[in-house]
């Protein structure tokens, strides 16, 4: 740790950088930033930096807002976007109160007592997602890009341009990128990080949404990770990958088994299925995320292929969890995949509630329910109820309802983060129903 | 045929038979024999020596004819085998050793050993197989010194400080070349010249180029700790160094300059004190101990060092070996060396930044030091001195054994007693050896423990005017101002200023409690400081002096009790409230000067009788009632002070709160009614009723009386009840008997008969009142009325098929009570009426018994706990929600009690602020702060509370 400090301090110098901007999470995801000069990194990695937390969604503690930002010098990065003489870097914090206890609201020690539940079962929790977004010309002109020769450059040329960008700059961050393509709907894109342990990946997760909002930015258009920006079109995902390890063994590997899926893969799948509706609220944490998740294969607005029945299969797309095929020399890659969360998620606590449901189901020794082989769109009704497959909750609020009955989600989030989590989202679900949508006026008023 | 001594045999576990065959070997005729037996029999434990010489004899007869030809060297193997087992053997095997045995015992000097070892490395083609040789004859020489009395335990450890500086000096000579300059430092024990027969030797290297160097200081540590037939020369450890083992082995003084400065940690600074250069380039040795002396005795201590140091030493306690060996570790258990250390250094590193004269790397050194300076008491000094000269001979001869690095006294009585034998106890007629060893060890353990925390008092003390002579000359001059604010800071005080202007005026003055005071406060602050409120309590405590200065209750509990001082002092940081209750009642002082008294059950007969022989005297009502409120409180504050020092739980607590407003109730009836017709039941409701008294409850209750005819009169004698009960009742203002639960409330009659009561709720009652009469229970008065007004009662409390429009009417005002609750500040938790809070659970268990008390019997007793389990066996609640209520009930049971007993005004809210949270977590048993993990806990127990009362109750 001294070392990694002493890193810090030296590359600070060298590469004259001036300012360092101490990145955190709030409760609801979004990313927090205090900035620093250099000659303040020294006391900040001692003593830490204070900070009025009653301004952070989620840290307010009334009877001491108060807070201290101790950097994780391990996070330090230079933000390759600023200038390279007299730089700007970054690092992510960690939270404490004023007593010096890491603070219970720190989404980022939320997650890192979950793995720490997990090294004490033996395993290591590592992730990997794909997380999708669309490119619009601005904020409020949600008009997919290839739709109209806007630029310069043809639309195409600019996306893949933009593409490049972003990756080498993820690359320059220390954030390896596995996989980048242009998705199904149009100006989606989708650019995958390569796994890594649960906390890199969160604070990786983090930097991903700054990087690509930057980088679109700095290509004159404004990149989104709302779930479901066009109804006429699919919406984004953060299908996520995820595997434990014990030691340098993966523990979701069992060659002897006839899917090739260890006694721990199957009950720790059974465990996130069990758990799936409590869960899918922090998973899905926004209104329109709800409309992500509304499986319509046809009609005016197909949907395509979210996840809204609570099943798994193996190359069946349209299951809740999917156990990818790998290659038997790959024994390493064995991992489920789930395909719920949306990338609007905060990932600390996404990653924390997934593990959580799956380690439990490892505890309780969950069995695993058999595969769904049929295109479960393609079910009826009643087809589904008798193969026992119940649906993810519909609404926000119907999420946020299994969620308040979830003693699993108040464990995994603590009582504090499970209070303030329910009770901003409730006032969120109560702005949206008091809104008259352009649907309802469109459709009711001229008959009505 | 041999003629012994068949005494003289015994001692070497033999008889005439076995002597002959096993004694032939050693060539001796019976005189020569009994000669050498008896001097063989000298030590510790001649079995050991007999077999040394039987071996010698046979590997080499000519040796054993020399060595048997002198008493004195038999006299010295004698010794040497009563203690160890692995040194006789290197005499058997080794002439060298056998010429240290017989040789001149004189002790050798670092330089002496310089020389020899050079000499050896030269002669033996620089094996670490001649230093390893040099190191066991040098370690023999002081075992011999120290074994036959010529050098006392911290000679021998400065002797063996010698002999591994020598050594390691020499092999410095050796493998350094001439163009790099390395200083060699010692650190830990070395450092502090107080090396063990086996220790590890602590090792800092210094350069001007530490690049250069750096293959000169490997050399040096791989010499050292190169494996040969008799082991390494020495176990050197290098992980002081600056990032430990992940550090470079050698640094400048500029890079350890900036590892100072920037990155070292407390402990690191505290490892420094014993830092001192051995070997190699003296002048950079000696720029390197300036270099560190402002980072050991900085201008000002960072407020969390002695903090940290502090923690330390609390995870040192916890650790590993002393959970597995206990008491009988040596070095790391309470009372262990450790803490005799621990405790110097922390004194050190505290007042050695203004007096130079502190800064000794050696323990014994740095106490005298300290003693001399006023900063501890001289005679604390000389019984810690002692102590650790006693534990450190004990750890010497216990490594001595096998000369194995242990710290673990055996648990084996024999090897034990052989121990004993060896440190010098031997059996007599009142006790044995290994029993008079025991009883030492324990006693040392035992006052090292105490007297640990004494040594940081006691000085606070006696830096005041208005001692005698006397005790001026017994405590010597004590700390200035400055020097007492700085170690109340560091034990915990957080307005150490006030804190010293308190004790001043404690210890200050010629009243003999100020005497007393004087010498008991060290012994008891040291609970104070550890308590969760340390300035509130020495604050109660000059408070409750002041008031009490001529109690002699207060006077005799302080001098002749240690331990209930503690106590007191402990109670005292724990809740200003029981301060207040001893100032009225200085009695109870007295009670606590046998704690053990705490840990009896609850005696309720007793307090009964008691309480009958004083309703019996023929005193007039008033004053009588004067005496039982006198009795109760004591109880009351009794079941306080068990609480608080939670030897008690919340149950117990709770019941024992109700039988005291029981026995108030009782009381007051019994003097309220004179002879006559008249009968009266006094009927408990609320919390009264349910058998579940808090401090600040209040009694509800409401009374009947019989027959019609004594109407007045049974008015009056209940207006009488609440006088009396305000006499009596034991912590005003809690306690207060409270009747607005009658019927009509304040406008409605103080007593009423069974018939008025059956009229009003059969036809005026609202359905909710029915509500409080689930909790009815006969406290006092007439028994029979009571149980039969209960009886008519009951039947229109539980009926079998209650209207909806009942049960609906109760939900309804239990949604009206939330919406209209006062709106706590914001952060506050209201753990009565907020959501999840107590109320929740009262009236889901009190609308379960009016719902369905009428077809589950078992619903109908009051009483939350009984409630629960009668509703979980009538299947109207599951288990989990069982467990949920009750443990809700008893987690914000019990914190209401702590609130009020820490002095909150309104113990059914949380406030926000950050110190009583944290002075609750403290007191409910959270390590602190606690904060975070109290609020957690109270969360999920309201949440889960809230949960089960929307299901159930709505």
């Amino acid at each position: 740790m001294d070392k990694q400090q002493e890193y810090v301090l030296r590359t600070v110098e060298e590469r004259d950088i001036r300012f360092i901007r101490l990145w955190f999470t709030d409760v609801l995801g979004m990313l927090k930033s205090v900035a620093i000069t250099s000659s303040e990194v020294e006391s900040a990695f001692r003593e830490g930096i204070g900070f009025d937390g009653s301004a952070v969604d989620g840290f307010a503690r009334v009877q001491e807002s108060d807070m201290l930002a101790v950097p994780d010098a391990t996070t330090f990065q230079v933000l390759p976007w600023r200038p390279s003489d007299r730089g700007v870097a970054r690092m992510f914090c960690d939270i404490f109160t004023p007593h010096g206890e890491p603070f219970v609201g720190d989404p980022r020690h939320v997650l890192r007592r979950n793995l720490q539940r997990a090294q004490d079962l033996g395993f290591t929790y590592y992730v990997h997602p794909e997380i999708e977004f669309f490119l619009f010309r601005s904020a409020d002109d949600p008009t997919p890009l290839d739709a109209g020769g806007y630029f310069d450059l043809t639309p195409t040329e600019m996306q893949s341009d933009f593409r490049r960008d972003a990756i080498h700059t993820l690359e320059a961050m220390g954030i390896s990128v596995e996989y980048s393509h242009h998705e199904v709907a149009p100006s989606q894109h989708e650019i995958d990080l390569r796994y890594a342990d649960a906390l890199s990946m969160a604070d990786n997760v983090m930097t991903y949404r700054m990087v690509v909002k930057e980088v679109a930015m700095q290509h004159g258009v404004y990149a989104t990770f709302m779930p479901k920006p066009l109804a006429e079109h699919w919406g984004s995902a953060m299908h996520t990958h995820v595997s434990l390890f014990e030691g340098d063994t993966n523990a979701f590997h069992d060659p002897d088994d006839a899917d090739n899926l260890s006694p721990v893969a199957k009950q720790f799948t059974a465990g996130v299925l069990t758990h799936a509706r409590e869960i899918t609220a922090v998973c899905c944490q926004w209104v329109n995320s709800y409309k992500r998740l509304s499986a319509a294969m046809s009609g005016p607005f197909p949907t395509g292929e979210a996840p809204v029945h609570v099943s798994w299969g193996r190359n069946n797309r349209s299951a809740l969890v999917r156990v990818p095929l790998y290659k038997p020399s790959k024994r390493a890659s064995a991992r489920v995949e789930l395909r719920a969360p949306d990338p609007a998620c905060n990932p600390y606590l996404m990653f924390s509630v997934v593990l959580a449901a799956g380690l439990r189901g490892i505890e309780k020794g969950y069995d695993l329910p058999p595969e769904t082989e049929d295109n479960i769109f393609e079910m009826t009704a009643a087809q589904r109820r008798a193969a026992g497959i119940v649906s993810l909750p519909g609404n926000l609020d119907e999420a946020l309802r299994e969620m308040e009955g979830s003693e699993l989600v108040a464990e995994t989030l603590g009582e504090h983060v499970f209070d303030y989590f329910l009770r901003n989202k409730r006032v969120e679900w109560d702005a949206y129903r008091a809104q008259i949508t352009p649907y309802e006026v469109q459709r009711y008023l001229p008959m009505l | 045929m041999v003629t012994l001594d068949g005494r003289l045999l015994a001692l070497f576990g033999l008889d005439d038979e076995r002597a002959g065959i096993r004694l032939a070997p050693l060539c001796l005729d019976d005189d020569q024999l009994t000669r050498v037996l008896e001097l063989l029999g000298l030590g510790a434990h001649p079995t050991t020596a007999l077999a040394a010489v039987l071996d010698l004899a046979e590997r080499d007869a000519r040796g054993w004819q020399r060595l048997a030809a002198s008493d004195e060297h038999l006299r010295r193997l004698a010794f040497l085998a009563g203690a160890s087992d692995a040194l006789p053997d290197l005499i058997v095997r080794s002439a060298d050793a056998r010429a240290v045995l017989c040789g001149d015992l004189a002790p050798w000097s670092a330089a002496d050993v310089r020389l020899r070892a050079g000499e050896a490395l030269a002669a033996h083609g620089a094996s670490a197989e001649a230093l390893a040789g040099l190191q066991r004859l040098g370690a023999l020489r002081v075992a011999l010194r120290d074994l036959l009395g010529m050098a006392d335990t911290p000679t021998a450890a400065a002797e063996l400080s010698q002999l591994a500086e020598g050594i390691v000096a020499a092999a410095h000579d050796h493998v350094v070349g001439g163009d790099a300059a390395l200083a060699v430092v010692a650190m830990g024990k070395l450092g502090g010249r107080e090396l063990n027969y086996v220790s590890d030797v602590d090792l800092l290297f210094v350069a001007h180029d530490a690049g250069a160097a750096a293959g000169s200081a490997r050399a040096l540590v791989d010499l050292l700790g190169t494996v040969t037939p008799s082991g390494r020369v020495y176990e050197i450890d290098t992980n002081l160094r600056p990032e430990g083992r992940d550090g470079p082995l050698v640094r400048s003084l500029d890079a350890y300059r900036s590892y100072y400065e920037r990155w070292a940690s407390t402990w690191e600074f505290q490892a420094l004190l014993k830092a001192r250069p051995i070997a190699g380039d003296v002048e950079l040795g000696q720029q390197f101990r300036t270099l560190i002396e402002p980072f050991v005795w900085p201008e000002r201590l960072v407020d969390d060092a002695v903090a940290d140091i502090q923690k330390m030493k609390g995870a040192v306690e916890r650790s590993a070996p002393v959970r597995a060996a206990g008491s009988r570790q040596l070095k790391l258990a309470p009372g262990g060396l450790r803490d005799i250390e621990f405790a110097v250094q922390l004194l050190q590193l505290v007042h050695g930044r203004a007096d130079p004269s502190l800064r000794s790397a050696n323990t014994l050194e740095g106490l005298m030091a300290l003693a001399a300076g006023g900063y501890v008491d001289d005679g604390d000094a000389n019984l810690f001195s002692d102590a650790y000269q006693f534990l450190r001979t004990v750890e010497h001869r216990l490594q001595l054994r096998r000369m194995r690095r242990t710290h673990v006294v055996p648990a084996d009585p024999a090897d034990r007693r052989r121990l004993a034998r060896a440190v010098g106890f031997r059996d007599i007629r009142a006790a044995d050896a290994l029993e008079q060893f025991d009883r030492e060890f324990n006693r040392v353990q035992g006052y090292v423990r105490r007297l640990h925390e004494k040594l940081f008092y006691r000085p606070l003390l006696t830096r005041f005017g208005e001692l005698t002579a006397r005790e001026q000359r017994q405590l010597g001059s004590g700390l200035n101002e400055a020097a007492a604010v700085q170690r109340l800071a560091a034990l915990g005080f957080s307005a150490p200023k006030r804190a010293v202007a308190h004790l001043d005026a404690l210890v200050g003055g010629t009243t003999r409690l100020a005497r007393v005071l004087r010498t008991t406060l060290p012994a008891i602050l040291p609970s104070l400081a550890s308590a969760p409120d340390p300035d509130g309590g020495l604050t109660e405590l000059r408070t409750l002096c002041e008031r009490l200065v001529h109690d002699p209750t207060l006077l005799t509990t302080l001098r002749d009790a240690p331990p209930s001082g503690e106590l007191l002092v402990d109670l005292l940081g724990r809740s200003r409230l029981i301060g207040e209750w001893l100032v009225r009642d200085p009695d109870l002082i007295g009670n606590l000067g046998d704690p053990s008294t705490l840990d009896e059950p609850f005696d309720a007969d007793a307090l009964h009788t008691q309480l009958e022989a004083l309703l019996q005297r023929s005193a007039d009502p008033q004053y009588r009632a004067q005496a039982i409120g006198r009795r109760l409180r004591r109880e009351l504050v009794w079941t306080a002070i068990r609480d608080l020092s939670r030897r008690t739980d919340v149950e117990s607590v709770a019941d024992h709160l109700t039988d005291v407003a029981d026995a108030v109730l009782d009381a007051a009836c019994r003097l309220a009614l004179t002879d006559g017709d008249l009968r009266l039941a006094v009927i408990g409701l609320g919390k009264l009723g349910a058998g579940e008294l808090g401090y600040a409850s209040d009694l509800d209750v409401i009374v009947v009386f019989d027959p019609p005819a004594a109407r007045d009169d049974a008015l009056a004698a209940a207006e009488r009840v609440m006088s009396l009960v305000s006499v009596i009742a034991p912590s005003a203002p809690a306690f207060t008997l409270d009747l607005n639960l009658r019927p009509e409330g304040r406008d409605g009659p103080l007593a009423r008969t069974m018939e008025s009561y059956e009229r009003y709720y059969e036809r005026w009652a609202r359905p909710w009142e029915f509500l409080a009469l689930t909790q009815a229970r006969v406290v006092a008065g007439d028994r029979e009325l009571g149980q039969r007004w209960l009886g008519a009662i009951g039947e229109l409390v539980f009926q079998t098929r209650p209207s909806v429009q009942r049960l609906s009417s109760v939900r309804q005002m239990k949604a009206r009570v939330e919406s209209e609750r006062a709106r706590t500040r914001q952060g506050d938790v209201d753990i009565k009426l907020g959501p999840g809070g107590l109320s929740d659970i009262e009236w889901t268990v009190q609308l379960l018994a009016l719902a369905h008390g009428g077809a589950h019997p078992r619903l109908r007793p009051p009483g939350t706990r009984a409630g629960l389990a009668a509703a979980a066996e009538a299947g109207l609640i599951d288990d989990r929600q069982h467990g949920w209520l009750l443990h809700g009930w008893r987690m914000m049971t019990q914190l209401r009690n702590v609130l009020y007993l820490i002095g909150e005004r309104n113990s059914h809210v949380l406030r926000a602020k950050s110190e009583t949270r944290a002075h609750a977590a403290q007191v409910l048993g959270y390590d602190p702060p606690g904060i975070q993990r109290l609020e957690e806990d109270l969360r999920r127990a309201m949440r889960r509370v809230r949960n089960v009362h929307e299901q159930v109750f709505y």
